[in-house]
């Protein structure tokens, strides 16, 4: 398509910025004047140019270049400076756009103490002796009342910074106070993975994108915005030849790329995918061999109980922890352990059929492999049984199945749009099933993937994080927010005497929670809330006591990133702007007040003696920082010692070592319990999910419509994350408010606009039972009828009026992710996208 | 304060002033660059790396992404019925048949031998006639003192005055250093290349010429150095 006058004009309209558009002047050929070659100055000389990463919540962990002149940075550059050249240059506008976030005018320069109501960001400026001797006399005050544990401590995803962020679980470790969580917090953690892998997560690094030959199915993601950095690896693939299909309720600047987008029914990808799994098997194209060496596909299950069959069934004094096969071979069960993939040497296993087995007690029982379970659930999942729920084209869905597998290899790249549902975890387990039947996992350019959040621990912390070997206590922060459930694990170590106090750092975190008007009442009971932050957010305004944080071109850590395996430092560029500091000397100085002895024992570190201690613990052969000092650091990142690519589960695949690999910083045993059969595991046999019907991949509708009646609540409200945000950050940065004009619009198909009389740019009322705010509509083509879009992190002072869109997400807590509880990694997680809502012109009501 | 400074190419390690080095040429470069529509997801990166690079103040952009589309990031319903959206980035042309240069009463834009439009401000009178004949809407005025969000001044060159007109250089400061513009370095999909139109076999007149490479209004007769690769065409399932 060329660029014509008529689309040209058009898009210089359409643009964010006026341009002058001047009409159409015939230009004569002639040239009127010589060149001229004009000496012109060269570039301003700079002190030094520093290498550090942008390390905001957004999985990038981009290297760039600070240039300092006269003490301050005045321009940021991506540093293009990785060893694997296809990783160059990373980094995005918001990054570079970080200057006015060092100097802007929300920058928070001195330590405040509140002086007016909490939320009326009334303060006066106190000294930081002053502010760390309130902070430390109130914590021991409430440690000694209430308990220590009593004291929430937030913190953000750690992969963006180990040390300072370390420094958080530091701290709960020697005084006690307890730990928040982040990644299912977020509604990131995909339950899928520890469901059926016993990972918390595990994905391809991105420049493995590039080697998806034929097909891309992008599910719930939209790299086009939120994952800028990298997303020229599919487009490497697709200049191969891959297809590329988006799986989308809207049209996202994704789907703008694709070869196919898949306009689903908000929440209802699990069908889809059920669907395309019954189209692989009817169409006999699913690897058996693959299902029954790595899955637990052939393992008996119990008929009469819904658990597996275990050889302590089978012979009295037989292990608990051995399962069974059908063996055809010889006719009777064969025992399966845990300690290698596949079979004995001679073992057939039955895939399907329900077979007469005689127990130890003499009774006799039928019991049928997993997987004929699985294709029992797959059975009704007939393309037009999914078209009904998708709303998709039934020929469409069985196209794109066919399309898939016979495409090897084939990638699944799933995003948070899909995950952030209360039956997110429903959605993995489906896809994941797609990606094994096509024999697609722990293979280069394959896999089933889930990119959100850089919660990912690639390295030994513990000398960090665990001081004298104590590990902090952690409570998933959900139940901060809304208090216990009846249905909470009982290891979750919520504390006796409930919550009396708040450490928030790295977040916005009362704008940036879910269901905010709940927290504000959790809020309300507290003792003490402090807050670190370097910007003055909604959040700070609520702090009886703010201390001022640096920013990363300030202080020093240590980062990493699920999306590419490059350990990097932050370095500072320049002296802390007015009074700020980092969080570990924050830390430092509060338990210094609390407990010298603790302190002096194991707070007198500084960053690079952290970081040391960091990297020798995983400089042992095999170990994640083998060979890697501090100093190589410094010259620039370094490949972690993983594969190359590097691609999770290869080692299983290859060599039929038992799932899972571990998760740091848990214990391997930790979630090797979350699969007893050591195998990939599409039949899960514990009581919830028995009690539940989600044994096997199934689809739930969304759960947001068992709260709000879908008839009296007709539209879904999604809340992606933004390119012009990392969640609630940058969005007072001024150079992009110019672009994109600095207010919330609400996305809304002209169907639904045109039912409720709404045109573009009303302030219209988004509310459901839990909230409201006054935004601005913009009417789009993107948007289908039945969902509206409202992307999430802006502030509440850029609304008409409300706390920002959470007032309306939910908080809901699903007892599937209560079965097993280790932090972050099976955890509640929270499903922010399974919100309904209703949306009428403001002042209607 | 007082550290000793150097000239920032001369601050950068080895591998990032190897990324950006503008690498073959010609014996007599005319300079230009090619922006790949497939790869480009308008971003912005590249114009606010831009407006970084050269301390443009708020109000004003040397370069911009334009949506061909609805609005900013909305596609448009396209001929087929189905959904369209592309983004066109958009700074100076740099044309070998400029407009601007030749409606300049006081001879302040003019070419550079290697084909780079150039603005002198000291010559500049405000009269804005260049405004007036670029047919691209890429030429800024100073209506007033510079606005910025930071107290102190960004970028690696001194703003222009008050009164006087501004645009693109192509990051002529850099080019001396052997250093590709700044927006071809930051871009984070590769989208924009840089190379000199006179270089047959490099890259950039490479892909102009297996992409066909197209103008912008090329009726208008501008000759513009800044070419667009169109996107591709989707593929069927």
């Amino acid at each position: 398509m060329g660029v014509d006058r008529r689309t040209f004009l058009k898009g210089a309209a359409a643009g964010a910025v006026a341009g002058t558009a001047a009409g159409l002047l015939p230009v004569t050929a002639a040239p009127v004047q010589a060149a001229r070659d004009y000496e012109v100055p060269g570039s301003l000389p700079v002190d030094r140019v520093v290498r550090t990463t942008c390390s905001p919540n957004c999985t990038g962990s981009c290297g760039q270049l600070a240039f300092v002149r006269d003490g301050v940075v005045v321009k940021v550059q991506q540093a293009a400076d990785y060893p694997d050249a296809a990783y160059n240059p990373r980094g995005c506008m918001k990054g570079l756009s970080y200057v006015n976030q060092i100097y802007g005018a929300d920058r928070i320069l001195k330590p405040l103490i509140r002086t007016g109501e909490r939320g009326s960001g009334e303060f006066r400026e106190a000294t930081w002796d002053e502010v760390l001797d309130k902070v430390a006399g109130s914590l021991t005050d409430i440690g000694t009342k209430y308990g220590w544990d009593s004291i929430h401590v937030f913190g953000q995803v750690p992969g963006s910074g180990y040390v300072q962020k370390g420094a958080n679980y530091r701290a709960c470790a020697l005084l006690g106070m307890t730990h928040g969580t982040s990644f299912d917090f977020n509604g990131d953690l995909p339950m899928g993975m520890p469901i059926t892998f016993g990972v918390q997560n595990a994905e391809h690094e991105a420049k493995d994108w590039a080697n998806s030959r034929f097909l891309l199915l992008l599910v719930g993601s939209n790299p086009v915005e939120t994952r800028i950095p990298d997303v020229h690896f599919i487009f490497d693939a697709v200049e191969q030849g891959a297809k590329l299909v988006v799986i989308d309720p809207s049209f996202s600047p994704t789907a703008a790329k694709a070869d196919a987008h898949l306009r689903i029914r908000p929440g209802t990808d699990a069908a889809l995918a059920l669907a395309m799994c019954r189209q692989v098997l009817e169409d006999g194209a699913a690897d058996e061999a693959f299902m029954a060496t790595y899955t637990d596909a052939a393992l008996l299950v119990r008929a009469d109980t819904g658990v597996r069959l275990r050889e302590a069934d089978l012979v009295t004094g037989g292990d608990e922890a051995k399962f069974a096969c059908w063996d055809t071979a010889t006719g009777k069960p064969a025992i399966v352990g845990t300690e290698r993939l596949g079979f004995a040497e001679g073992v057939r296993p039955a895939m399907a059929g329900t077979w007469s087995v005689t127990l130890a007690d003499g009774s006799v029982i039928g019991a049928t492999p997993g997987y004929a379970l699985v294709r029992t659930e797959l059975d009704r999942w007939t393309p037009d049984a999914a078209a009904e729920v998708t709303g998709l084209d039934p020929e469409l869905i069985v196209r794109v199945a066919r399309a898939f597998a016979s495409a090897k290899p084939a990638a699944i790249l799933m995003g948070g749009g899909s995950n952030h549902w209360y039956h997110g975890d429903l959605t993995g387990r489906a896809f994941a099933l797609l990606a094994a039947l096509t024999g697609n996992i722990g293979v280069s350019g394959g896999g089933f993937s889930v990119y959100v959040g850089q919660y990912k621990v690639r390295v030994d912390t513990s000398p960090w994080w665990s001081p004298g070997g104590t590990k902090a206590h952690v409570v998933p922060s959900i139940y901060f927010v809304r208090g216990r459930t009846e249905t909470m694990h009982p290891d979750v170590p919520y504390p006796e005497q409930g919550w009396h106090a708040l450490v928030c750092t790295f977040a916005n975190m009362f704008v940036q929670a879910m269901d905010v008007n709940r927290l504000h009442e959790t809020l309300a009971g507290l003792d003490l809330i402090v807050v670190v932050d370097h910007q003055m957010t909604e959040t700070v305004k609520w702090a009886d006591v703010v201390l001022p944080a640096t920013t990363w071109y300030e202080k020093t850590d240590l980062t990493a990133t699920p999306l590419h395996p490059f350990l990097q430092l932050q370095q500072a560029a320049i002296d802390p702007v007015g009074e700020s500091r980092s969080e570990l000397s924050m830390w430092r100085e509060i338990v210094r007040r609390i407990d010298p002895a603790k302190a002096a024992e194991f707070f007198e570190m500084d960053e690079e003696e952290a970081i040391e201690a960091i990297l020798a613990a995983g400089d042992v052969p095999g170990g994640p920082t083998e060979g890697i000092t501090l100093e190589m650091l410094q010259a620039g990142p370094v490949r972690l010692n993983v594969r190359d690519p590097d691609v999770p589960f290869a080692t299983q695949i290859e060599t039929l070592v038992p799932f899972p690999p571990r998760s740091l910083p848990a214990p391997l045993a930790a979630t090797a319990a979350f699969i007893p059969t050591a195998r990939i595991e599409f039949y899960k046999e514990e009581a919830r999910f028995r009690d539940l019907g989600e044994t096997v991949p199934t689809y739930k509708p969304p759960f947001d419509d068992t709260v709000h009646d879908p008839k009296a609540w007709p539209l879904t409200l999604l809340t992606p994350h933004s390119k012009w945000r990392i969640h609630s950050s940058y969005a007072n940065n001024e150079w992009l408010a110019e672009i994109h004009g600095g207010r919330p619009e609400v996305f809304i198909s002209a169907e639904d606009a045109f039912a409720r009389n709404i045109e573009t740019g009303d302030e219209i009322r988004v509310f459901n039972t839990r909230g409201e705010v006054v935004a601005w509509a913009h009417v789009t083509p993107a948007e289908q009828q039945g969902s509206v879009t409202l992307y999430e992190g802006w502030w509440p002072r850029q609304f008409k009026s409300g706390k920002g869109v959470n007032e309306l997400t939910s908080s809901a807590v699903n007892p599937i992710h209560e079965v097993h509880f280790v932090g972050n990694m099976w955890s509640p997680s929270t499903g922010w996208k399974d919100c309904r809502c209703e949306i009428e012109k403001a002042g209607q009501a | 304060m007082t550290e000793p400074k150097v000239r920032p190419v001369d601050a950068l390690s080895p591998a990032s002033r190897a990324w950006g080095e503008i690498g073959p040429r010609s014996d007599q470069p005319r300079w230009g660059m090619v922006v790949d529509q497939e790869r480009c997801i308008g971003c912005w990166s590249c114009a606010v790396i831009c407006k970084s690079e050269n301390d443009v103040p708020l109000g004003m952009w040397w370069n911009r992404i334009l949506t061909e589309g609805d609005a900013l990031d909305q596609p448009m319903v396209s001929e087929g019925g189905g959904l369209e959206m592309h983004w066109l980035p958009l700074a100076c042309q740099h044309c070998e048949n400029a407009p601007c240069v030749k409606v300049c009463p006081v001879q302040a834009t003019y070419h550079r031998s290697d084909g780079i439009v150039m603005q002198d401000s000291d010559r500049c009178i405000g009269c804005r006639y260049c405004m007036i004949a670029c047919p691209y809407g890429v030429r800024n005025f100073n209506w007033g003192a510079p606005v910025r969000p930071t107290p102190h001044e960004t970028g690696m060159v001194t703003a222009r005055p008050l009164g006087t007109v501004e645009k693109c250089t192509m990051c002529v400061q850099r080019l001396a250093d052997d250093q590709i513009p700044s927006c071809v370095w930051s871009c984070p999909t590769g989208a924009r290349i840089f190379g000199d139109h006179n270089d047959e076999d490099g890259r950039m007149a490479t892909l102009i010429r297996e992409r066909e490479g197209t103008m912008l209004l090329e009726a208008a007769g501008t000759r513009p150095a800044v070419r667009y690769l169109p996107p591709r065409r989707r593929s069927p399932l």
